[in-house]
């Protein structure tokens, strides 16, 4: 009965790079822009990103920068992830810039994301180089968790300076192609 | 009809004893996620339970919500046998859906007590 089962994400695919080599992409951290180009990339496995520790019932654990996710200079990452563990996330992107920032709620992500969003399409971010992102956790159950453990998935990929001041000035004018890299959040308002 | 949008994940309730009869003792078996800190409002399905009869002579067990006159069964009356132990899976069990702690207790328990405990799907 899986193919009757009503999805968030109907359409959703598994990941792809959102890059290829030789791409041009613009790199959007909290602070700055950057045009890069692509000059290599590799599939990064689904490991254990971080384990936010023992959390005890109806508690939060502490925002908790996730290092295993910093990159090489000039690398950008390409991350989905899901929980293990039976709690609440909520993601900053760098650790001072909530990700999933509504106006009236942070938006958390528990491990009933597999069941909704399989393909984890919705928990999609970048980082750059050690812009690391972070976690903190909220145990909403009745019971202590021993470990609140984060799997994730991806990408990373290297990238060069663009020294071709014709392709610069192209890019900059908006008349060559590029992909754009958002690797922060956005705490909104204009 | 199950849906992915909808479907929770299982977790268990502690062993619980309940030594006492009677629905002035009905004995909280599973608690609802209700943290202050939580996103959403948490429910929960049952979908198996553990029964072991510690010497009752045999009783019948209720398991509803609250105590006392708020208690309100969920299922019928599931009856034991002395020192024998019983499971209900889920295809036995109707799909009801509470949306507070899942309380039980027992009609008598003789010189005896039951332990009981639930597993449920928790959605939210």
């Amino acid at each position: 009965m899986q193919d009757l089962m009503l999805r968030a994400y109907k359409a959703s695919h598994w990941m792809e790079p959102i890059a290829l080599r030789d791409y041009y992409v613009k790199i959007i951290t909290y602070q700055q822009e950057i045009w890069r180009k692509v000059s290599f990339y590799e599939v990064i496995p689904p490991f254990q990103a971080i384990d936010l520790g023992a959390i005890s019932a109806g508690q939060q654990s502490s925002k908790t920068a996730i290092t295993n996710l910093d990159l090489w200079d000039n690398e950008f990452g390409q991350w989905r992830w899901f929980p293990l563990d039976n709690a609440q996330i909520r993601l900053y992107l760098p650790s001072g810039v909530g990700k999933w920032q509504l106006k009236n709620l942070q938006v958390a992500l528990d491990k009933s994301i597999i069941n909704r969003d399989p393909s984890l399409v919705s928990t999609e971010i970048c980082s750059w180089e050690d812009d690391r992102p972070a976690m903190e956790a909220v145990n909403f159950t009745d019971y202590n968790l021993s470990a609140c453990r984060i799997v994730a998935m991806g990408y990373r990929f290297h990238t060069v300076t663009i020294d071709d001041a014709t392709i610069l000035s192209k890019l900059n004018a908006g008349t060559q192609t590029y992909t754009p890299i958002q690797c922060a959040g956005f705490t909104g308002g204009d | 009809m199950d849906t992915a949008l909808n479907k929770g994940y299982r977790v268990s309730g502690a062993v619980v004893n309940l030594a006492a009869a009677g629905v002035a003792n009905a004995t909280e078996i599973f608690q609802i996620s209700n943290s202050s800190l939580q996103i959403g409002t948490k429910s929960a399905k049952i979908k198996k339970i553990r029964i072991y009869d510690n010497g009752t002579g045999g009783t019948a067990i209720h398991i509803g919500t609250g105590v006392n006159t708020d208690f309100v069964a969920v299922l019928p009356a599931i009856q034991t046998v002395p020192n024998m132990d019983l499971v209900l899976e889920e295809k036995e069990i109707p799909e009801v859906e509470v949306f507070e702690d899942l309380t039980a207790y027992p009609d008598s328990v003789g010189s005896g007590s039951i332990d009981i405990q639930v597993e449920v799907e928790e959605i939210g």
